[in-house]
């Protein structure tokens, strides 16, 4: 493939030329080629991303490499984080096992090349495959949507590969390592000792070394003829021979720069254990730029070829010796390698192959992003009611207490004291409000996240002092009843819906004890209430939504608003909010077949939602309280959860229901059921094409009728009655104090 | 004469189905809160989550670090009072980056507006403070906001306390978030 591109066109600040995806941890080698590829690309003035997979070949928190690091503080590449869109011309992906196991970490990627370069076999010495080619090769087409091109590293993995990618998705020449010779070398006038003296540098892992005793003490003597200075530890030799031999000067992994330890070297020898595949061996190469001869295993010629000398185990130390008596032989023997790593291991090599797929580069900008409005003020001069709400999957329990609290004023003065992220939408009513970090927000073990609740309730409490507190959730929360004790003058009030699945949540009900009242929003669906609360004692209201009908915008006005055509008939897809369960099938399918019938779509992007994409061609939204302007929708494709369920219903949208049977005690099924038991609506487990489209035939045909059933049924908003309840538990307290 | 540790985890590699326990089991076993809740008990091993302050730190690290000791890390408040709400995503986004860099923090972000969603974006924690434009009690601002920095100094056994200005990360801000990793 010779086509060149510039990168597709992406989010500003996330279009780069080459991005470069790995584990960026990695000690060694694969961590030094991504930082050399980085420095070539910048030189030739490629801009470049980074994306970190956390892959499974580094157990412990870690940094990213330093090599990478400086790169990226000196802005020579782009560290690119978060789950928007990236935009690159080329993807070149280090290290097959780390996209096999970390692949869901990658965000969007829109590219026209992928390269997965195999800088590893895909067994170990042990023969555990770390990757299978096959399984990264289907992944990275899913994922990535462009054919892979599979790049070994030399003959040596190449060989272990060839036979397990698709034919055409090899590339037909290596992608070797890369190394600037002139920042690697280093003059050599005279012998470092008077002795020959030989080293080597790697992690220091059993299968680096050889495992034959004899064979370790023939390549690495022990004797002092030849001295022996080893980077990266060798503690692996222990194991060999029982103990590291005296005379060895070993370092530790880092305890040293590389190219200064080859500096202090004559030789560079490196032999490993027979079983394990040596993908090529960086720190031959920078040995060979550094200008020390490399003396290897004659398994490693297909790669270096006559950039250095092979021999075996037991001729190596002649060898040694013969070269230290010629220097005119060894000083051949550096330049040739030199000269070598200039040719076949340069920049140039890879500005290359990267030119090869992209084109010259255009410049990355970073990307801005806002946020919503601040809270206003607070007024003190009437009571106060503190509404304390958890955090559902959804907006609804942040929404029904706004819904009691506007019906308060002017009487009442509301507070808001949420766990919801979404509580900045309270600032539209002018309510002021605080947050709580829930549990899952903190990371913290539930039993000390309620110390922080009670604190945090406690001190909102103290500050607002409230006549009376409104909690609701389906889980009260111990805090509430430490805060409770603390201050008793205060009237209590659990607001919880109904319909909890079936035999669900029994010992949550009995924590109406910690409330003076437990108000019951109602619920249309209640003659198919099976849960616990139906024998329970509470005030019973009708059900609460947001706003009452005569607040709602008429059809031209709604869509003028939403920014939404006119004319064509519009449908509403709102499936739930996206951190319980993920119904992006739902959606593609329900999208699929309302374009089928000539509707168009509108999906919402609920604001609690952690991870929402708008299918292409759709229209997407963000808009509280969206029931303000349901009249812009003909129907609408909806979870059943209380708000949606009620909303849609009372303000007259033909709906098909789709429940969310992931939430832990909300019977969105019996929800659902009812209202196509009584004509109101219709409702599907699952939603697929086939099944979906009749459905929605009908209510575009029929909706009016079973709009107006459901109106029937409607005996007005219980949002008010609740209020009135609230003002008479603010008089008694009153009365009480 | 040789490390007594060293021959035994020697020892240990020889025996059967070392390399799969290895690979496959001490992973799950490094995974799972549980079994590492365990182990803290039965080995009285000192978990990171008691602070000087007296409170706890086992905070979230957010969604891009990876790996064992994440419960280790210093817990860097940084306090957003005042910063201008579009110019919050792009000082989460750097304070990430640091964060991958030198996986060396735990970043909480304390904000006076709503804005949770750039903070959301890579699960850190956020805490919202009342603005001092919005306060109306009888209690001046100062002494709630240094009681609500306090409480979380306290409960998340925070390490270092960053104040953040309107213009963003300054080179003093980055060099504090350097030092831990």
């Amino acid at each position: 493939m010779n086509l060149i591109d510039g990168p597709p066109a992406g989010p500003a600040g996330r279009t780069v030329d080459v991005l470069d995806i790995s584990d960026l941890r990695f000690p060694g080698g694969t961590s030094h080629s991504i930082a050399e590829e980085i420095r070539a690309q910048a030189d030739a003035g490629w801009t470049t991303g980074l994306v970190h997979l956390n892959g499974p070949l580094v157990a412990r928190v870690r940094a990213v490499n330093p090599s990478i690091r400086a790169l990226v503080n000196d802005r020579r590449a782009q560290l690119i984080v978060g789950r928007e869109p990236v935009a690159a011309g080329v993807v070149v992906v280090r290290h097959p096992a780390v996209l096999q196991t970390a692949a869901e970490q990658l965000p969007p990627i829109a590219t026209d090349h992928l390269v997965i370069v195999a800088n590893a076999a895909p067994h170990d010495i042990d023969g555990h495959q770390h990757y299978r080619p096959e399984s990264v090769h289907a992944a990275a087409r899913d994922r990535f949507g462009v054919e892979p091109i599979w790049a070994p590293i030399g003959p040596l993995v190449r060989a272990t590969i060839a036979h397990r990618v698709p034919p055409g998705c090899l590339r037909s020449e290596d992608w070797v390592n890369i190394i600037d010779v002139d920042a690697w070398s280093h003059p050599r006038t005279e012998w470092r000792a008077d002795r020959p003296v030989i080293g080597r540098h790697s992690r220091d892992s059993p299968q680096k070394w050889p495992r034959d005793p004899a064979v370790l003490r023939a390549v690495y003597p022990d004797d002092g003829s030849i001295l022996v200075r080893v980077l990266g530890g060798a503690s692996a030799v222990e194991g060999v021979l029982g103990r590291i031999p005296p005379g060895w000067h070993v370092q530790p992994f880092g305890g040293q720069a590389p190219r200064d330890f080859l500096a202090d070297l004559d030789f560079f020898v490196y032999f490993h254990d027979p079983r394990w595949v040596e993908a090529f061996g960086r720190t031959i190469l920078e040995a060979m730029a550094s200008g020390v001869p490399a003396i290897l295993p004659p398994h490693f010629e297909p790669t270096f070829k006559d950039a250095a000398t092979y021999a075996e185990p037991a001729d190596v130390a002649a060898l040694v010796h013969r070269l230290r008596g010629d220097r005119a032989a060894y000083e051949a023997l550096v330049a040739r390698a030199r000269e070598q790593a200039r040719h076949r291991f340069s920049h140039d090599t890879h500005r290359r192959r990267i030119a090869e797929l992209i084109a010259p580069p255009g410049e990355v900008r970073p990307a801005i992003s806002g946020g919503p409005a601040a809270p206003v003020l607070i007024d003190t001069s009437r009571p106060a009611v503190l509404f304390v709400s958890s955090n559902g999957a959804g907006m609804g329990h942040l929404t029904r207490l706004l819904a009691y609290a506007r019906r308060t004023a002017p009487d009442l003065a509301p507070h808001f004291l949420s766990l919801s992220q979404a509580v900045g939408v309270v600032a539209a009513y002018d309510f002021p409000f605080e947050y709580a970090p829930s549990s899952g927000a903190t990371g913290m073990a539930p039993r000390r996240w309620h110390d922080l609740f009670t604190a945090r309730l406690d001190d909102a409490v103290r500050r607002i002092r409230p006549a009376v507190v409104v909690f609701d959730g389906t889980w009260p929360y111990e805090g509430i009843l430490r805060v409770r004790t603390e201050h008793p003058q205060i009237r209590w009030v659990w607001s919880r819906r109904g319909m909890w699945r079936a035999g669900k949540n029994i010992e949550q009900l009995a924590k109406a004890a910690w409330f003076d009242t437990v108000l019951e929003p109602g619920d249309f669906a209640a003659p198919f209430d099976r849960g616990v609360t139906v024998a329970s004692r509470a005030i019973r209201v009708g059900p609460v939504t947001l706003l009452d009908r005569t607040e709602l915008e008429d059809r031209a006005q709604a869509r003028q608003r939403l920014g939404l055509p006119v004319g064509p008939p519009m449908a509403l897809v709102t499936l739930g909010a996206g951190n319980i369960n993920d119904t992006s099938r739902d959606v593609g399918a329900s999208v699929t077949a309302l374009r089928s019938l000539g509707v168009e779509v509108c999906l919402t992007r609920p604001e609690i939602t952690e991870a929402g994409s708008a299918l292409p061609g759709v229209h997407a939204i963000a808009d509280f309280p969206l029931s303000r302007r349901l009249h812009a929708f003909d129907l609408a494709i909806s979870a059943a959860g209380y708000n949606s369920f009620h909303e849609l219903l009372r303000f007259g949208v033909p709906s098909l229901l789709v429940p969310n049977t992931a939430t832990a005690i909300d019977d969105q099924e019996g929800r659902a059921r009812f209202a196509a038991q009584h004509g109101l609506a219709h409702w599907l487990g699952r939603v697929t094409v086939k099944a979906v489209t009749p459905l929605l035939e009908d209510l575009l045909e029929r909706g009016p009728a079973m709009v107006a059933r459901a109106a029937a049924l409607d005996p007005g908003n219980g949002a008010d009655e609740a209020a009135d309840t609230l003002r008479q538990l603010v008089e008694e307290q009153g009365r009480d104090r | 004469m040789t490390d007594p540790l060293r021959r035994a985890a020697r020892t240990a590699r020889r025996i059967p189905g070392y390399r799969y326990l290895r690979r496959v089991v001490v992973p799950r076993l490094r995974r799972s809160p549980a079994a590492r809740a365990l182990a803290y008990r039965i080995f009285a091993v000192e978990s990171g989550r008691r602070t000087s302050a007296g409170g706890w730190s086992d905070v979230t690290a957010g969604n891009l670090l990876g790996g064992i000791g994440l419960e280790r890390l210093p817990v860097v408040l940084l306090v957003l009072i005042g910063t201008p709400t579009d110019r919050i995503a792009q000082i989460v986004e750097e304070v990430a980056t640091m964060q991958v860099l030198g996986a060396g923090f735990r970043p909480i972000f304390v904000i006076d507006s709503p804005t949770f969603a750039p903070i959301r974006r890579f699960g850190y924690l956020a805490e919202l403070i009342t603005p001092r434009d919005s306060w109306t009690a009888a209690e001046p601002w100062l002494a709630y906001a240094g009681r609500r920095l306090g409480s979380m100094v306290s409960l998340y056994g925070v390490r270092a306390v960053l104040t953040v200005g309107p213009d963003g990360l300054d080179d003093g801000d980055r060099a504090t978030l350097a030092a831990y990793g």
